[in-house]
């Protein structure tokens, strides 16, 4: 079926339907395959049934929301949206993430706390030195020792290793 | 009687207490301050309480629900920004009352009203839990499964402006509930070959990613204003002049509780609905209705509080929590190896009574907090963004990870953050996602059950459907579905 261009007016309604039905679609796929795979059980019994079904739900919903991508757009206001701030945030958050084994919990929450009130326009150089170094410590306190959740810990992080000393 | 005083009885266990007031006092920041949710500080929670007994994080949760729920009408008088998507109602009233310099008059309506609102949310969760309890005893697998799905259809239904979006993050969550290792054959699931996948996506961080982390990255990527404060002038009322209003605001919380008992449906519909009520009921207000009147704060306080109690009649007595914030409640009772449900009154009738204690002890602390410390933490509300947001980030990694100390849970949370925060953008509702994550599993399990329950019998139908609960909730599942078929709403219309 050839779809006109015109005809979608509502492209990522039309979009969104589209991956969830390709969503829905490999879903059952799997779970059909998988089924397959397990010898001499009952679809009753199948930990691949509810899959299925679910397959099912998605890939209806998906045809759906492609049928509305059809229709126009409803007149909502649409809330702005600063893209760059959400990027470095999720990229700050990212680099976090993955610098925490090699960092050190303490070290990379200060750092962390450092570079997003740096680039959320945060210029005070008390709060920028005393919030980042105060939470990481109050946390590593709080976390590490009193609730003895195992925290990262590196041999650069200074910043835990000092902690360490005056506990 | 007996019961009554092993309630009584925690008032003088003073670790008890103390939980209540600490969960209390964060409850208070935590929905005062816009941008923080007490559906973010209770994922945050369940992470930190990992370790505790199960009667203390319930306490704190406890403290934070009723407490957070009330706070949210703080910033919505002062700021004309509802800390709490409950108080979105408050604003009206509450924010035209402040800029008149009565801010203080304001904040005393609001307190006392969530107080009469959560006593009476929690009162009738006490006496009608063991009855509800004791009818879902003759609950089968397929009843259970039907009852889920009818949750997650009406979160469905209530929390998007689509409905098809809805049941999307619905699916979506029955898809994440499934992966690890299935319950009946031990096969891993969904897993792709990840082995830190077998155990299944742990709840909290999925929590704290689609609550806290997504929250982040809305309030910082939204630009909203940050609000003029109001003036908090010292205008005196006396606490009879008050409370005239009490006799209606039973009607709002009973308007409340019935809202809040229904899935997906929670505060803030339920305060918009009394507030409407109070429009047509209340024909002489204190001033027109919009531009300061009390009767409106005392529906809409009245209302969201009533909710607490409301949504957790289904939560302890069917497992079917009434909206996200008794969604991961129920996690809390997961992650401490509890099942609530049918048979959890009369399984641990201590636990159900401290919960009934922590949230009486909390309405307490919500009177006192309200009335004196509640005016003056006006100027820590105003913190700005740009401190606060970057703080709840580590909150959530450090959440995340605290619950089984592996990193990996930090990238989860990351990872649902930014689906929480795109679905959020694309007005995919994050609710039915989490109701279906908590509750994926024991639909799974039910509804094989009772497949593999008929599949032997005569009539195989007959067998999965014929008993008159089943009717009634498969009936009540297909209602919610077929109400939302354009042709019957435009029928309906006509």
């Amino acid at each position: 079926m050839k779809l006109q261009r015109s005809s979608i007016t509502n492209r990522a309604a039309f979009f969104e339907g589209c991956l969830i039905l390709l969503a829905g679609a490999a879903l059952g796929w799997h779970a059909l395959n998988r089924h397959a795979q397990l010898a001499r059980v009952d679809w009753a019994l199948s930990p691949y049934l509810f899959p299925l079904l679910v397959s099912m739900g998605l890939f209806i919903l998906g045809i759906l929301l492609m049928l509305e991508g059809m229709k126009p757009p409803n007149q909502t206001t649409k809330q702005p949206l600063h893209w760059p701030t959400v990027v470095m945030t999720i990229g700050c958050a990212l680099c976090y993430f993955l610098l925490m084994p090699f960092l050190g919990f303490a070290l990379a929450t200060a750092l962390f706390l450092l570079a997003m009130l740096l680039f959320l326009g945060e210029r005070r150089v008390l709060m920028l030195i005393l919030l980042p170094l105060v939470f990481s410590a109050v946390l590593y306190i709080l976390f590490g020792k009193l609730l003895h959740v195992m925290l990262p810990g590196a041999p650069v992080d200074v910043l835990g290793r000092a902690i360490d000393l005056i506990l | 009687m007996d019961a009554i005083l092993e309630v009584l009885a925690y008032f003088t266990n003073m670790r008890f207490v103390l939980m209540v007031f600490s969960g209390a006092v964060s409850g208070l920041l935590v929905g005062a301050i816009p941008g923080l949710t007490v559906s973010m500080a209770t994922a945050l929670l369940v992470s930190v309480t990992y370790t505790w007994a199960a009667q203390d994080a319930l306490a704190m949760v406890m403290g934070v629900y009723v407490v957070g729920v009330f706070s949210g009408a703080l910033s919505a008088i002062l700021l004309n920004i509802p800390g709490a998507p409950a108080s979105v109602v408050t604003t009206l009233d509450g924010y035209p009352l402040a800029r008149q310099g009565r801010a203080r008059e304001a904040l005393r309506y609001a307190t006392w009203y969530s107080l009469i609102g959560s006593l009476f949310g929690i009162l009738m969760l006490w006496a009608l839990a063991r009855p509800i309890s004791a009818f879902a005893l003759r609950f089968q697998p397929m009843d259970y499964f039907l009852l889920a799905l009818f949750g997650l259809t009406m979160v469905g239904a209530l929390t998007a402006t689509s409905f098809k979006r809805g049941l999307v993050s619905a699916c979506l969550g029955l898809v994440v509930s499934m992966v690890g290792l299935d319950s009946v054959l031990g096969t891993p699931r969904l897993t792709f070959g990840i082995q830190q996948l077998t155990a299944g996506i742990h709840i909290v961080p999925v929590l704290i990613g689609l609550f806290g982390f997504s929250e982040v990255l809305m309030v910082l990527g939204g630009q909203q204003d940050e609000g003029e404060m109001a003036r908090m002038l010292k205008s005196l009322i006396k606490t009879r002049e008050v409370l005239k209003h009490w006799a209606v605001s039973l009607y709002f919380s009973l308007i409340g509780l019935l809202v809040g008992a229904l899935p997906g449906a929670g505060a803030p519909v339920a305060s918009f609905l009394a507030y409407g009520s109070a429009k047509k009921l209340i024909k002489k207000p204190s001033a027109p209705f919009g531009e300061g009147a009390v009767e409106g704060i005392v529906a809409s306080e009245s209302a969201n509080n009533a909710c607490i109690g409301g949504a957790m009649i289904p939560m302890l007595t069917l497992a079917i929590p009434g909206d996200a914030v008794t969604a991961i409640m129920l996690s809390v009772f997961y992650v401490h190896g509890l099942r609530p449900g049918p048979l959890f009154i009369r399984q641990s009738p201590e636990l159900f009574h401290s919960i009934i204690a922590a949230g009486l002890l909390a309405c307490v602390f919500l009177l006192l907090l309200g009335l004196f410390v509640a005016p003056r933490i006006a100027r820590l509300i105003t913190l700005p963004r740009r401190v606060l947001m970057p703080l709840v980030a580590v909150l959530c990694a450090v959440g995340a990870f605290a619950g089984n100390n592996r990193l990996f849970d930090v990238g989860v949370m990351l990872v649902f953050g930014v689906l929480g925060f795109v679905m959020r953008r694309r007005h995919y509702p994050v609710a039915p996602m989490t109701l279906a994550i908590v509750l994926g599993r024991m639909m799974d399990e039910h509804f094989r059950r009772a497949v593999s329950l008929a599949l032997p019998e005569e009539n195989f139908v007959m067998a999965l459907f014929g008993r008159p609960i089943t009717l009634a909730l498969l009936a009540l599942v297909l209602i919610v579905l077929l109400s939302k078929l354009p042709w019957v709403r435009k029928r309906f219309k006509k």
